[in-house]
């Protein structure tokens, strides 16, 4: 198994697939038999994928957005908010396949109907993949999870990343070798050669603040402890909201990044891990929206970040994936890194070191790092999950 | 990283550590006594239950059966199965044999698209909807299939598993067939055994009708007698 990354900020989208395509198939010594493409959406998505079926018609491409640019072990890219990375595997020994299908109002009839699709192109209907790499519009991940889960069983690991824009305005895309869709799935099904090995962690920290869940509606929460969630939200955080509410600003994207809600994913020996929500508006004055669903009756507790722990936690998150399956770095072939967007835009300045942090957990090995708007992965328990403000690492072996 | 966040990641390091380890000290243990049982199971049954009891607390199987590819043809029929479903079943190989065939495990969450299982009564096909498929060595192509009713029942896990029972599962296998071997090796003995003795006392009758003394009973008893 063969493992390349290439990237490009050129000018246009043709030139820069043209010119990041090139770089890939030299270091691979031939055409990818996965490509895995993030670009922003300055770049035209149909473009790409009318390059890239000239170049690599052999290739199983599975594409989506990236909010401002991508990162490789050469660096984080982004000019003026423009950028595509690739990851290429060849590996003759494996087996790939991707599949896309319409959300069309039934989001988890539409992730199984694109993972029959996909393992049917990688010749594996109804085997167990190693692990399902999926890129989703924002909106549905929870259902595309249990989309998954259900035809595939609940022990695959399925891990990927929303596709994101550069400004929260709905132009994500995502895409394969032969159509672009911005309300779709696509999944990948990986059955490599080498070990997969994955971790996914958020760089936050549990506070005392915690409280039940007494009134919830799909993705907004309505009351915390039977109190207006937002006046229990800024109460928690000390009034990093009293500014916006007094105005009667809504959107708060920006000014929670640091203190999203959490909630128990699972616990191993008595030490919780936690699954992440981002709270982005608020809802009539009195609820909070999230990017992920919230259910009543669930415990949530304030969490608690800072920006070093931001830069630090990516290049931790991409050790634990492999140290887990007690490997050294030396034995990992290439790594895909989920970052969240909202990470990266607190960190932005700083983003050269969060290069750094995985560059030295991964040394001399290639990755592709996108930025999302929402983030899936699989916890050291097991359970699939969809969070915000999270690190999803999916790494390949060596041998 | 801040102290506590430092402490929580130390304790989840020294868990998972601690699990992997507790992990691999069961299988090998149970692989080790598996080993140990096998070489005293006597007959082709108590082989396979003994198997099927080592086996089934890592591999969470319902249902478990031994493919044989028969002599001198590419098809597959049970040796031995943890039930009477398999019995009179036959296998013809397609994609997935092949890949057992060249020594991967395979685990199949649906059965219902794969050729092989197409291929089997509805009857059979009715309990099951995952299946794990374990390349067995031995002088004839042939692996160990389990089975479960539950969509998906088998992961990545159950692969490394599987990964590392397959030696234990072939030398199951191999003991089934050194048992047959030694079934059909007692019963060449006792023919030979048998056409010894007829030889002896055709020797004897001939040497007692050359002395003019023999007599055969009504049963054909070799005797004596007297004129």
């Amino acid at each position: 198994m063969q493992i390349a990354t290439a990237y490009s900020t050129a000018a246009t989208g043709v030139g820069a697939i043209t010119e990041a395509y090139q770089s890939i198939n030299s270091a691979l010594g031939g055409p990818p038999d996965l490509l895995i493409v993030s670009t922003t959406v300055t770049y035209n998505c149909q473009e790409i994928i009318h390059v890239l079926a000239e170049m690599a018609p052999s290739a199983r491409i599975h594409g989506s957005t990236s909010c401002l640019g991508v990162m490789t072990e050469q660096g984080f890219f982004s000019n003026q908010g423009q950028a595509i990375g690739l990851f290429g595997i060849r590996d003759p020994d494996g087996a790939y396949g991707t599949g896309l299908a319409a959300l069309d109002n039934d989001p988890e009839n539409a992730a199984k109907q694109a993972t029959r699709e996909a393992l049917s192109n990688a010749g594996r209907p109804g085997e167990t993949p190693e692990a399902v790499w999926v890129s989703a519009t924002p909106g549905y991940e929870e259902c595309i999870l249990q989309g998954i889960e259900d035809l595939v069983g609940s022990g695959v690991p399925i891990i990927g990343g929303s596709a994101a824009d550069n400004s929260v305005a709905g132009e994500w895309q995502i895409f394969n070798g032969s159509q672009v869709d911005n309300n779709a799935v696509i999944v990948s099904v990986l059955f490599p050669s080498n070990e997969v090995m994955f971790s996914f962690h958020s760089g936050y920290e549990p506070t005392a603040q915690c409280g039940k869940v007494t009134k919830a509606d799909g993705r907004t929460i309505i009351e915390i402890d039977n109190q207006p969630a937002i006046q229990v939200y800024n109460q928690w955080t000390g009034g990093i909201l009293d500014e916006t509410l007094q105005k009667g600003d809504t959107n708060i994207l920006a000014l929670t990044t640091l203190y999203p809600l959490g909630r128990v994913a699972g616990t191993v020996q008595g030490t919780p891990y936690y699954q992440l929500s981002h709270p982005e508006k608020i809802i009539n004055e009195q609820g909070i929206a999230l990017f992920t669903e919230i259910h009543e009756g669930e415990e949530l507790i304030l969490m608690q970040g800072t920006k070093e722990s931001l830069i630090e936690r990516a290049g931790k998150v991409a050790k634990t994936a492999y140290q887990t399956y007690e490997l050294s770095a030396d034995q990992v072939a290439g790594a895909l890194v989920i970052y969240c967007a909202g990470c990266m835009l607190t960190v932005q300045s700083e983003m050269d070191q969060v290069v750094s942090s995985l560059q030295k957990a991964l040394p001399n090995t290639p990755f592709l790092g996108t930025f999302t708007f929402g983030e899936q992965g699989c916890f050291i328990g097991g359970e699939n999950r969809h969070g915000n403000l999270m690190i999803s690492v999916l790494a390949f072996g060596a041998k | 990283m801040n102290d506590a966040e430092k402490l929580r990641e130390d304790i989840l390091d020294i868990e998972r550590s601690r699990n992997r380890e507790r992990e691999l000290r069961h299988q090998l243990e149970g692989l080790l006594d598996g080993f140990r049982r096998l070489t005293l199971a006597w007959d082709t049954n108590e082989i396979f239950e003994t198997l099927i009891e080592i086996l089934h607390p890592l591999l969470e199987f319902q249902d478990a059966v031994i493919l044989q590819c028969v002599e001198s043809s590419s098809i597959f029929r049970p040796i031995a199965g943890r039930s009477s479903l398999f019995n009179e079943t036959q296998w013809i190989p397609g994609k997935l044999f092949q890949r057992v065939q060249n020594g991967n495990s395979v685990a199949i969450f649906d059965i219902n698209v794969i050729d092989e299982w197409q291929q089997q009564s509805p009857h059979l096909r009715a309990n099951i909807f995952s299946a794990l498929h374990i390349p067995l060595k031995g002088p004839r192509p042939a692996m160990l299939i389990c089975t479960h009713s539950r969509q998906g029942a088998f992961t990545r896990q159950h692969l490394r598993l599987a990964e590392q029972i397959s030696p234990l599962a072939s030398q199951a296998l191999l003991a089934i067939e050194n048992h047959e071997l030694r079934l059909q090796h007692m019963q060449i003995e006792q023919e030979e055994a048998a056409a010894r003795e007829r030889a002896a006392l055709l020797k004897q009758a001939t040497q007692l009708l050359g002395m003019g003394v023999a007599l055969l009973d009504e049963n054909g008893t070799l005797g004596m007698g007297t004129k």
